[in-house]
């Protein structure tokens, strides 16, 4: 047989058959309850080419009793975020959230929602409709303002949220909504001021520090462990970090060694040969030292007239002898 | 073993034809999941346009269509409708409604089975006569001798027509199918 009969042949039975049995051959999906009478007469919502239009399901489904009563007129339990949402809809915005042959599910509906279907008073009052969708977060507890003001209509994320929608009195509780940001370090641990001491409401970093908001008594290094470095010098000092640092910045130091006495050739030696007492460095001795003994000490300055010599550095600044060294 | 013709032909055209359903059932577990389902929609008209391409192949033959070789309409034909058939199987998707789409989609698949077999019909009937020419040593260069070509040409022709009584028929069905079910949809779709 001719491939074209074969082709015309298989059109003519298969269009009877669709239009005899047109639920069985064409139907999508079946149909929601209480539609089960067009489910074989499909031009009882559907216009030849022209779709399943709303004015079609607006003859059974008045949009005022939406919520209220059903088509049949029977009272329907109180809901009245269906009815003031129905209510407030343009009347040929069916299809945006109804499809059938897909079930009542509205993310299932062909068309997209247009929020330009709403009145305009409704489309100002997000929560009359987006209630159950609000988080359950301290965030979304203080924010007073509409979900407009963070939020479009396309999508709820990304949001843009701004601080300024928060009283004065919540702006500062910044913990309330940030607990979880709150990093678990010493430093955040020590501070107990609010947050907005230090950060803005852009981004967390670059952060205002001041050591000024710390109680006072505060061990540098229960903060600054990772940032001692591992040398020889850090390694044999036991002071705090303030001693030789200021806490604007590390560098430079804010400890001079010629201030007092400089350190020069013969004198390269480690801390703790004239500061003996660990973490002390206001007490020193020069004695540790072969060159200076007790007794030679003693001798050479009685030598001089000189009787108070416990305190070498208010003469001596340097290994060179002489009152106040040149 | 590995020279045979099974092997060598038949086994890549069937993998051929499996890979296609796995390939169009993944695809369709992708796009769901990331919202893109509406691309299976518009790839039923995507892949009608490429089956529809594969045709070229037949108006070639019946010289509608003059420019270019047989051979490489012949690749067009298989390729396209291999392309074509996958986008059909995603816009298909997993989903059993409608009795009419969905023998369109069987038929679809029935033609493109029987398609790889026509390819493996085709190759092994070209090892056949490669054969049959060196056993009584004729080496026509097709070039020189179109005549002794199209002799053996026609031979191949022949084979496959006993192929073609089921291949075109089918062929005729799932158009018939395919044309019903585009009309359908222009017939209920909401366009605005």
């Amino acid at each position: 047989m001719k491939p074209l009969y074969v082709f015309i042949l298989c059109l003519v039975i298969l269009s009877a058959l669709a239009i005899a049995l047109p639920d069985l051959l064409l139907s999508p999906g079946p149909l929601l309850k209480g539609h089960e009478k067009p489910e074989t007469s499909c031009l009882s919502c559907h216009k030849p080419f022209g779709g399943a239009a709303s004015a079609r399901c607006i003859t059974c489904h008045k949009p005022e009793d939406i919520g209220i009563r059903n088509t049949v007129g029977i009272l329907l339990p109180k809901d009245t975020g269906r009815v003031v949402f129905h209510k407030g809809l343009a009347g040929n915005s069916c299809m945006e959230c109804h499809t059938d042959h897909k079930g009542a599910d509205a993310s299932k509906a062909f068309k997209t929602f247009r929020h330009a279907s709403l009145t305009t008073a409704l489309r100002n009052k997000c929560i009359t409709c987006h209630k159950d969708q609000i988080p359950e977060n301290p965030l979304h507890r203080h924010a007073k303002g509409n979900c407009s003001e963070c939020h479009t209509t396309k999508k709820w994320k990304p949001a843009t949220f701004d601080h300024k929608q928060f009283a004065a009195s919540i702006k500062k509780e910044c913990i309330t909504c940030h607990k979880a940001d709150r990093p678990n370090d010493t430093l955040h641990r020590e501070v107990t001021a609010s947050c907005a001491v230090c950060h803005g409401t852009t981004k967390w970093k670059p952060a205002t520090f001041s050591h000024k908001q710390l109680a006072g008594g505060k061990q540098c290094i229960s903060c600054h462990k990772a940032d001692q470095p591992n040398d020889n010098l850090h390694r044999q000092s036991g002071a705090s970090c303030a001693a030789c640092h200021g806490t604007n910045r590390w560098k430079p130091s804010t400890f001079n060694h010629d201030r007092y006495f400089r350190l020069d050739g013969d004198h390269r030696a480690s801390c703790r040969t004239c500061h003996t007492a660990p973490g002390d460095y206001k007490t020193y001795t020069c004695y540790n030292c072969h060159e200076h003994s007790p007794a030679n000490i003693a001798a050479e300055h009685r030598e001089e007239g000189i009787y108070r010599y416990d305190n070498c550095m208010k003469c001596h600044r340097s290994g060179k002898s002489g009152r106040h060294d040149d | 073993m590995w020279q045979s013709v099974l092997i060598r032909r038949a086994l890549p055209l069937t993998l051929s034809w499996l890979l296609l359903i796995a390939a169009g059932i993944s695809l369709d577990y992708i796009l769901h999941p990331a919202g893109l389902a509406w691309i299976g929609r518009h790839l039923g008209v995507a892949g009608t346009a490429f089956v529809a391409a594969s045709f070229g192949y037949s108006a070639r033959k019946k010289k509608i269509v003059q420019k270019g070789t047989v051979r490489f309409f012949l690749r067009l034909h298989c390729n396209a409708g291999w392309i074509g058939t996958l986008m059909i199987v995603v816009h298909s998707g997993i989903h059993f409604n409608a009795l009419l789409p969905w023998m369109a989609t069987l038929f679809m698949m029935t033609v493109t089975a029987s398609g790889h077999v026509g390819q493996y019909l085709v190759r092994k009937l070209r090892e056949e006569v490669k054969m049959k020419k060196k056993e009584h040593g004729i080496d026509n260069n097709p070039d020189e001798d179109p005549e002794g070509q199209y002799y053996w040409d026609s031979v191949t022709m022949k084979a496959l027509e006993k192929w073609r009584t089921i291949h075109m028929p089918i062929v005729s069905v799932l158009l018939g199918l395919t044309l019903l079910h585009i009309l359908s949809v222009i017939f209920f779709l909401n366009w605005r």
